[in-house]
C-alpha cells in the first residue's frame, strides 16, 4: 500500500502547507514583539488588516521611528499587555503628526498599551465611528512646552468611548474630543496637562467618573467659531476635580488663554450639565461659565466673523457639586493673561467658586439661562465683565436660582469589549 | 495491486505540494501571471494587483537608472511644485491609448481609467556637475483604476539596479553637494502608503494632486523641442476639449518674479505645498485654516487667525499670520521649523526651505499692517 501512504503523506503534507500559509493570521491574530522590525510589522499589518483582527503588541519596549497609521479599516482591534507592560515609545519619531492616527476607519478598539513621548499627539481618530479607547496611557516625561498637544484625540468622529485611561503631560489637553458626536470620556484619570480634558465643537458629550488632578485646568467645553461644527449637548458629572492649579505651560493656542487653577469652564457651549462633582482646591476659577464674547471683550480673540456661530452659552445647568479651596495659586509668569486679570482684581480676596462673566445672549434673560442650584460650600460671582470690570461684581446668585430639566444620557455605538486584563 | 493511475496521481500531488510550498516561501504570493490591462505590455498595468518591481511595469528602457521613459510616457512638469527636501523630481504620464482626459480647470483633472502618474524623487549628488550623477531615492505611482486611485511607493535600492514596492515607508540618509558647493544631508523620509492619503484624500477620495491644467499650462522641453505641455498632450490624443492657449488659466511660478506678484507667488507656493491638507475637504480640515488659490476669506487664509489645536507648533504666537509681521506669524514659525512636533508641513519635509520661507515672508511684510490682538 506505498501509494496510498505516498497519498497520505502528500495529502498531510497539503494541509501543513495551507496551515503554514495561514498561520500569521490563523486566529485573527498577528503579533508583533518588540525589537527593530517592529516599526515596519506593525505598519505591515495595519496596512493588511482585516475585518476582526487583533494586532497584538507583546510586552515590552518598542521603538518607533515614524508614526503608525492605519486607514479605511473596520473592526479591528490595537492592543498591548497592559498599559504598564507594553510601551510604545515615539522618543525617536523622525516624523510626526501623531504617533498613531486612524482615519476613515470604523468599529475600532485600541487598549491596554502605552503611548510615550509622541513628538506630535499621541493617538488620534479621524473622521472615524464606533471607537473604543479602553487603558491607554499617553504619557510624555515630564509637563512641557515642547510635548505633544493631545494625547488622546478623537476629531470629526462619532460613537467614541474613552475609558479607563490615563494621561500625563500634555502640552494642550490629555483627552480631547474635537468637532465630534456621541462620547464618553469615563473612568479615567488625567494629570500634568494644561488641560486634562476637553470636549471641543461637540455634540452629546458624556465625561463622568475621571480623576482631573494637577493639570493646568481640568475640564473644559468649549465652543469656538471658523470651524465644522459647534458643540451642544455636554454632560460633566461625577468627577474629581482637584488641586488644578499647575502653571500654564501651554505654547499657544486658545488653551493658554485659559487660568492656570480651572477645575471646569464652560465656553460657550449650549446645554451643558455639570453635576455631582467635587472640585476642590482649583483656587483661581473653580467652575466658570463664559461667552466667547468675553474674550473678545478682553482684546484676547478678534471679534468674530463667522456668521453661523453662537458665541453666548446658554441652557448651562450647575447642581450637586462640592466645592472646597486653599490659598495656592499658580505662579504669575506661569498664569494666563485673564488668569492675572481674574488674580488681581480679587487681591487678598478669595475668588468665588462659580463664575459667570455676565456675558448673555439678548435673548435670553435675566440670568441668562444659566442655573446655578444646590453646590455645596460654593459662592458666586458675576464678573460683569464687559460693565468696567471689575467694579461692578456682583455676588447674588439669585436670579440663577433654578432648575431644568436633565440632559439624556449619552448613547454610543461601540463594539463589545471585555473590562478584563487580558 | 499497484495501478498507474496511482501513481500518476501520487506525482501530481507531489508537484501540487512543491507548487504550494514555493508559495509559502514566497509569502503566499499569488502564482498565477499578472496580466497586463488590454494586453498590452509596454507599459504593463496590472490588471489585478501592483507588482512588486518598479521594473515589471516596463516603464522605462534601457537600465533601468536612467529613467529613460518609453514612447507611451509623456514626461511633464508644473508650474510650481511641491518642495520635497531639496529632491528632484523626474514625472511621468501615462494615459491608454484611445483615452482621454476631458479638459477642466476646475481641480484635479479627470485621468481615464487606465492612466498612471510616476513621479520619481533623486539627488543629484553635486548639483554642480551637469553629468547626471544621481542617488534616486523612491518611485511614486498613482494609478487610476476603475472605481479610483491607488497610490503605491517603490524605494531604489543602493545598487539602483531596481525600486521595490514598500507600502511600510522608509527613511533612507541622502548627501549631496548643493548649487553653491555645500554638502548637504538629509534623512530622506519616504511615505507609507497611508501617508500618501493623508495628504492626497479629498472629500475621502484619493486624487492626483499636482497636474492642474493652472499648474500644467507651460512650456516643457521635449526631446524634440519646446512645446506646451497641454498642446502636446492634445497632439498626442490625449486631452479632450481644449480651449486657445490664450484662454487656459496659468498661475505664477513661485520663484520667477516675472511670473507674478509676490502676493500671487506666495499663493500658489501655499496652494502647492499646503492647501492639500488645509482645504475644507482635506485632512486638516478642522483647523479652519485654509490656503488653496481660491481661498478669498481673510480668517481662513490666516489673516490674525488663532489656531484650534497647534500643540507645540505655534511657537508661542498667537496668530498664524500677523499681517505684514513674519516674525509673529505661525506659518513664518512653523515653515522654519525642523522640529517634527512644530514643522510644517508635517509630511515630506524635514528641511527648511529656505527660498520658500523668504517668498511667505516677503508677502507677508507686504501685506497692511495690523496688530490682531496682542494680549
Amino acid at each position: 500500500m506505498k501509494s496510498q501512504k505516498m497519498i497520505i503523506f502528500v495529502v498531510f503534507s497539503y494541509l501543513l502547507m495551507l496551515s503554514a500559509c495561514k498561520s500569521h493570521h490563523d486566529d485573527g491574530v498577528i503579533t508583533i514583539e518588540p525589537g527593530p522590525n517592529a516599526q515596519e510589522e506593525t505598519q505591515d499589518a495595519l496596512n493588511m488588516a482585516e475585518n476582526g483582527n487583533v494586532i497584538q503588541f507583546e510586552a515590552g519596549t518598542f521603538d518607533f521611528t515614524r508614526r503608525l497609521t492605519m486607514e479605511s479599516k473596520s473592526h479591528v482591534t490595537l492592543q498591548g499587555r497592559g498599559r504598564n507592560n507594553t510601551i510604545l515609545s515615539f522618543a525617536g519619531q523622525a516624523d510626526a503628526g501623531e504617533a498613531i492616527f486612524i482615519s476613515n476607519s470604523n468599529h475600532i478598539v485600541v487598549r491596554d498599551l502605552e503611548i510615550e513621548n509622541a513628538k506630535g499627539d499621541a493617538l488620534k481618530f479621524k473622521d472615524s465611528d464606533s471607537i473604543v479607547m479602553f487603558n491607554i496611557a499617553t504619557t510624555w516625561d515630564e509637563p512641557s512646552p515642547e510635548n505633544g498637544g493631545y494625547g488622546l484625540y478623537p476629531v470629526t468622529s462619532s460613537n467614541i468611548l474613552i475609558d479607563s485611561c490615563y494621561s500625563y503631560g500634555a502640552s494642550d489637553s490629555g483627552i480631547y474630543v474635537g468637532q465630534s458626536d456621541k462620547a464618553i470620556v469615563r473612568n479615567s484619570l488625567v494629570e500634568g496637562n494644561v488641560a486634562g480634558i476637553e470636549i471641543e465643537n461637540t455634540t452629546n458629550a458624556d465625561v463622568y467618573n475621571n480623576t482631573a488632578t494637577d493639570n493646568a485646568a481640568g475640564i473644559l467645553v468649549f465652543d469656538l467659531p471658523d470651524l465644522s461644527q459647534y458643540g451642544k449637548k455636554a454632560r460633566v458629572f461625577h468627577n474629581n476635580v482637584h488641586d488644578n492649579i499647575r502653571g500654564n505651560f501651554a505654547p499657544g493656542g486658545i488653551v493658554a488663554e485659559v487660568p492656570a487653577g480651572t477645575g471646569i469652564l464652560v465656553l460657550s457651549t449650549k446645554e451643558v450639565e455639570v453635576f455631582d462633582n467635587s472640585l476642590d482646591k482649583n483656587n483661581v476659577v473653580g467652575t466658570a461659565v463664559a461667552s466667547y464674547q468675553a474674550l473678545v471683550a478682553l482684546d484676547i480673540e478678534n471679534p468674530v466673523s463667522d456668521p453661523n456661530y453662537d458665541p453666548f452659552p446658554n441652557s448651562v445647568y450647575i447642581h450637586d457639586n462640592s466645592y472646597s479651596r486653599s490659598n495656592t495659586y499658580p505662579d504669575a509668569g506661569k498664569q494666563s493673561f485673564f488668569g492675572n486679570l481674574l488674580v488681581n482684581s480679587f487681591g487678598s480676596n478669595p475668588i468665588p467658586d462659580i463664575i459667570l462673566d455676565g456675558i448673555f445672549a439678548p435673548d435670553a434673560g435675566e440670568n441668562g439661562t444659566v442655573c446655578i442650584e444646590q453646590n455645596d460650600g460654593s459662592n458666586f460671582v458675576n464678573l460683569n465683565l464687559p460693565n468696567d470690570f471689575p467694579n461692578n461684581l456682583s455676588f447674588d446668585a439669585s436670579v440663577h436660582a433654578c432648575g431644568m430639566d436633565p440632559l439624556p444620557e449619552v448613547q454610543v455605538d461601540v463594539p463589545y469589549f471585555s473590562r478584563g486584563t487580558l | 495491486m499497484k495501478s498507474p493511475i496511482d501513481h500518476r496521481l501520487g506525482v501530481l500531488l507531489l508537484l501540487g505540494a512543491a507548487v504550494l510550498s514555493v508559495c509559502f516561501y514566497n509569502g503566499c504570493a499569488d502564482n498565477t501571471k499578472i496580466k497586463c490591462q488590454h494586453g498590452i505590455s509596454t507599459p504593463c498595468i496590472p490588471t489585478d494587483k501592483p507588482f512588486e518591481h518598479l521594473s515589471e511595469y516596463h516603464f522605462f528602457e534601457g537600465t533601468l537608472s536612467d529613467l529613460n521613459p518609453i514612447g507611451q510616457l509623456i514626461p511633464y512638469d508644473l508650474s510650481t511644485p511641491l518642495f520635497s527636501d531639496y529632491a528632484s523630481k523626474l514625472r511621468l504620464l501615462y494615459v491608454p491609448k484611445g483615452s482621454m482626459i476631458p479638459y477642466d480647470e476646475s481641480g484635479a483633472l479627470d485621468f481615464p481609467p487606465g492612466s498612471v502618474l510616476i513621479k520619481n524623487f533623486y539627488y543629484p549628488l553635486d548639483k554642480r556637475d551637469p553629468a547626471p550623477n544621481r542617488m534616486i531615492v523612491e518611485t511614486r505611482l498613482l494609478m487610476r483604476n476603475d472605481d479610483g486611485w491607488d497610490a503605491e511607493v517603490y524605494v531604489w535600492n543602493e545598487e539602483q539596479t531596481e525600486a521595490f514596492r514598500k507600502p511600510t515607508g522608509d527613511i533612507k540618509e541622502v548627501e549631496w553637494i548643493d548649487q553653491n558647493g555645500k554638502r548637504r544631508k538629509v534623512k530622506y523620509i519616504i511615505p507609507t502608503k497611508n501617508d500618501c492619503k493623508t495628504c492626497h484624500f479629498s472629500y475621502k477620495e484619493l486624487l492626483p494632486l499636482g497636474p492642474k491644467i493652472r499648474n500644467l499650462n507651460k512650456i516643457y522641453h521635449y526631446k524634440d523641442g519646446d512645446a506646451n505641455q497641454l498642446e502636446r498632450w492634445q497632439q498626442a490624443g490625449i486631452l479632450t476639449g481644449r480651449p486657445t492657449l490664450s484662454e487656459m488659466p496659468k498661475v505664477a511660478v513661485w520663484d520667477d518674479p516675472s511670473t507674478g506678484s509676490i502676493g500671487e507667488r506666495a499663493r500658489i507656493y501655499l496652494d502647492v505645498n499646503c492647501a492639500h491638507c488645509h482645504n475644507s475637504g482635506g485632512a486638516a480640515n478642522y483647523s479652519g485654516l485654509f490656503l488653496s488659490l481660491d481661498e478669498q476669506d481673510p480668517l481662513h487664509l490666516g489673516m490674525c487667525k488663532t489656531p484650534v489645536a497647534p500643540g507645540p507648533g505655534s511657537g508661542g504666537f498667537r496668530f498664524d499670520i500677523v499681517p505684514c509681521k513674519p516674525e509673529q506669524s505661525i506659518m513664518i514659525f512653523r515653515l522654519e521649523s525642523v522640529k517634527p512636533q512644530e514643522r510644517m508641513p508635517e509630511l515630506g519635509r524635514t528641511l527648511i526651505h529656505k527660498e520658500g520661507v523668504e517668498l511667505i515672508k516677503q508677502w507677508i511684510k507686504t501685506l497692511s499692517c495690523d496688530s490682531c490682538k496682542q494680549n
